[in-house]
């Protein structure tokens, strides 16, 4: 049966139309023709422009309000296509795939001046962009000039929404049983070395040829860096010496638009073709899937690429400039997000948007869960105060949609609010654990009385959530964001003069450790310790209680050369260099076997904090703290041993080994007496940092039977994990 | 949209020639539904096809169900590469045969 209300009641230069439907916003396909929807409070005035794609001058505006011809006649008609403060009209016989779209709004008002603070900034003379485009043109390859003088720079398209899943669904792996992995889906295989085609170095498609990689290396869990639409070219410069772009936005935490992929990202963005855009990153999440791999988003709703007074009008700004950011009551923005400006994530409209978009994410492309950039941000109200109980972030907890998504918020903002082990968490919330981070740091690198501290660390920080769960603290050693791993112990101090700001950009605060000598060194010595540095690292990471979070090139020791903000560097110092597998062979195994390690202990994995008591009669704790006397811990020293009881894995209802874990920070090697098994199991050697390689790293079920089953010697700054379980028949 | 089709051997050769997007697909994709018969063997020249927008992949996946359901086989022959590099970014090569040559093809389907 035909709907009847896909008939044309108007018709303006040729176009038929008809009245449309105010939900959803954005442009949709509906029969017979394109619905488009958009929002202002406060335009009075808007028009929708139609554009041939890619052409510089619109095929046609059509206003939302004024004289038509009445369909089939050539009668003028009156019309005004719009509900509340929703403009929407059906344009009827649209090709959708050959046109793009935007808006021009007013509100008869006079204008605002460039650079001077104001509430509402409508310019008719601009093109505005949708914000809810669920596909944007404009920078469909990376990196390709764009020319400067479009008039529209970031193009709406329509995308189809269809995709031929194959029965994919979201993974739903339990948070606590997560090995994350943080990316950057051009860094990963734009190097050389990843020796992908030229076509798809660098994208969705070649991130889902090194699947087979991921899954080897034991990850359950990819975190994507921004791959929202960005502009790569935002702030950039062309080097004249080096022949190349600087200062690119590479990191890409700066969002143009919350429902469109990054088509720059995307092999096909060539095409110029949204919904082939989106079916390259569904077809990536569905593979991913396929082989065990969630995929987390990291999200970026503090702010927009509009930046402040200065910056351009895109979109948001345009349209309704008082609802989407935060103003001083002069009218100037809000700056919690040391970008410019802060999106109004608290006001209704915007709140909703933040919804509606992580909706379409979490339903339309199977995204497992998200990481909140500057989640603090979303705790504040309109005016900037922080809230006890914000609306946003208890909606996104109790959305149905999102009912299973992971939600992890770095928990901070430039704006000065920190809120790790604060965060308003609903049950639901995990935050980015900065302070298992310095601590964990700090302990590495041999700072004495941090044992208490990294006594909470190991556990899941049950004193920063308790009456949460461990799994609340994601834990990390490193992030996009400061010095990577094998910087982190090759740097006392952070080397960001690439970044052409004198080496004032970045933090300086960095608990980092260079073993001796500042940089690249041939010294055997410092290599070896630093390459032990990175083991203890990744050891104390994986045994933790949480979940672990590794940055990608880690696993193969990828320095950045000092910088501890790389933000805008599309070059070798962010690339994934792959040669380094095979440079860094041995620590690589390390850390693919303490991965493998994880996965083999769910005692290690718990979802509940643990009590400290022995509540399944085993005659051990869950945990118990040792020190180089077992049962005697030293809260004040360098070192840190315990044991986990393997009765109590998954509280008491999945078995596993016994688990004892002696980190020696100290820089002598201490001997360590060991905890007495029960009857008839014994201490097996999983894990020996100050062994050489391979016999710093037993694969499971290959560890070889501690000789003295009482004593054993760590050496200085070791990791020594053993495994207890029955000598077997 | 021209689509020539000519009977070889029992095998049906369909050759459309030019772009397959929004505009063409649906007439394209009803041109070539109305020769996948119950067991017909199929082979679509994509030779004289310069681009496919995502309209077009959805017209060639559908025509593929179709095949499927009615116990026909369609293979596909002499894709281009920015045509294969894009069916193969987004998942959609994998629910097709793509043969070199329409001899291959024809092979293939006959096969």
């Amino acid at each position: 049966m035909q709907r009847i209300d896909t008939q044309p009641t108007h018709e303006y230069q040729g176009y038929r139309i008809c009245p449309g439907q105010p939900f959803p916003f954005g442009a949709s396909l509906v029969p017979g023709g394109v619905n488009f929807s958009v929002f202002s409070r406060n335009a009075s005035y808007c028009v929708l422009v139609l554009f041939e794609k890619g052409a510089r001058e619109p095929l046609v505006e059509i206003p939302f309000r004024g004289m038509f011809q009445k369909a089939f006649s050539n009668e003028p008609v009156w019309g005004e296509f719009r509900i509340g403060n929703v403009f929407n009209m059906t344009v009827l016989d649209l090709d959708h795939e050959a046109i793009e779209y935007g808006f021009r709004m007013d509100s008869g008002q006079p204008r605002a001046a460039a650079g001077q603070p104001a509430f509402h900034r409508f310019d008719p003379s601009v093109v505005l962009m949708d914000p809810y485009a669920r596909a944007i043109g404009g920078r469909d390859v990376w990196g390709q000039k764009p020319d400067w003088q479009a008039p529209y720079p970031h193009r709406s398209r329509v995308a189809f929404a269809d995709f031929d899943w194959e029965g994919d669904r979201p993974l739903e792996i339990p948070l606590e049983d997560l090995v994350v992995y943080e990316m950057h889906v051009r860094g990963f295989t734009r190097h050389p070395s990843a020796g992908l085609d030229e076509t798809v170095a660098g994208t969705y498609a070649g991130l889902r040829e090194k699947i087979p990689y991921l899954k080897k290396l034991g990850v359950n869990c990819v975190e994507l860096m921004p791959v929202y639409e960005f502009d790569e070219f935002e702030h950039s410069r062309w080097d004249e010496q080096q022949g190349r772009w600087t200062k690119m936005n590479y990191w890409g935490y700066s969002t143009v638009g919350f429902f469109s992929p990054k088509a720059g990202y995307a092999a096909t963005g060539r095409t110029q073709d949204g919904t082939m855009v989106a079916d390259e990153l569904k077809n990536l999440v569905k593979e991913l899937h396929r082989n065990g791999i969630e995929v987390i988003l990291d999200v970026v709703f503090n702010h927009t690429a509009e930046g402040n007074e200065q910056g351009p009008t895109i979109s948001y700004r345009g349209i309704d400039n008082a609802t989407y950011y935060m103003l001083t009551p002069e009218g100037h923005y809000y700056n919690f997000s040391g970008t410019g400006n802060t999106l109004n994530c608290n006001n209704p409209i915007v709140r909703d948007m933040v919804i509606d978009a992580l909706r379409y994410w979490a339903s339309q492309y199977h995204i497992d869960g998200f990481r909140f950039d500057l989640a603090s941000i979303l705790s504040r109200d309109q005016w900037g105060g922080p809230m006890a109980n914000p609306p946003l972030l208890e909606a996104l907890a109790f959305d149905p949609i999102l009912g299973k998504c992971k939600l992890i918020a770095e928990a901070w903002d430039a704006g000065g609010l920190y809120q790790v082990g604060s965060f308003p968490a609903y049950g639901r919330w995990a935050e980015w654990n900065g302070k298992y981070r310095d601590t964990l740091r700090r302990f590495l690198k041999g700072d004495p009385g941090e044992s208490g501290a990294m006594s909470q660390a190991v556990q899941g920080s049950p004193h920063l959530y308790y009456g949460r769960s461990p799994t609340a603290s994601i834990n990390f050693f490193t992030c996009h964001d400061g010095f990577c791993l094998a910087d982190m112990v090759s740097y006392n101090d952070k080397h960001n003069e690439a970044n052409g700001e004198g080496n004032g950009d970045g933090a300086n605060d960095n608990a980092s450790w260079n073993c001796g000598w500042e940089g690249p060194t041939e010294d055997v010595s410092i290599l070896s310790l630093r390459e032990r540095q990175m083991k203890n690292a990744m050891a104390m990471l994986l045994v933790s209680q949480g979940v672990p979070m590794i940055l990608m090139g880690d696993e193969f020791g990828q320095s950045k050369q000092g910088n501890n903000n790389t933000y805008c560097h599309d070059n070798e110092i962010n690339w994934l260099d792959w040669s380094l597998k095979q440079r860094n062979a041995d620590y690589h195994r390390f850390v693919r076997n303490m991965i493998a390690f994880r996965h083999a202990h769910p005692v290690l994995r718990s979802k509940d904090h643990l009590r400290n008591t022995d509540y399944v009669g085993s005659g051990y704790s869950d945990i118990s703290w040792h020190g180089t006397r077992a049962w005697q811990p030293d809260w004040g020293g360098r070192v840190l041993a315990f044991m986990l009881c393997g009765r109590h894995a998954k509280g008491g209802m999945s078995e596993d080994d016994y688990i004892y874990v002696a980190m020696n920070m100290y820089w002598d090697a201490l001997p360590f007496e060991i905890p007495r098994l029960p009857e008839g199991s014994r201490w097996h050697v999983s894990v020996n940092t100050g062994m050489p390689t391979p016999q710093d790293i037993f694969e499971p079920g290959s560890e070889p039977e501690l000789a003295d089953q009482g004593n054993c010697l760590a050496g200085g700054r070791s990791v020594l994990i053993l495994v207890g379980r029955s000598a077997g028949p | 949209m021209q689509v020539d089709v000519r009977d070889d051997a029992g095998i049906v050769l369909i050759e459309p020639t030019g772009d397959i997007d929004g505009k063409t697909a649906p007439d394209f994709q009803d041109q070539v539904l109305v020769r996948v018969q119950p067991g017909a063997r199929i082979v679509l020249n994509l030779a004289r096809v310069p681009f496919m927008s995502s309209a077009g992949l959805r017209s060639m996946l559908l025509i593929y169900r179709e095949a499927k359901s009615r116990g026909a086989k369609v293979v596909l022959a002499q894709v281009n590469k920015d045509i294969r590099g894009s069916m193969s970014a987004t998942g959609f090569l994998s629910f097709f045969v793509v043969c070199d040559s329409v001899q291959d093809g024809m092979r293939e389907a006959g096969g």
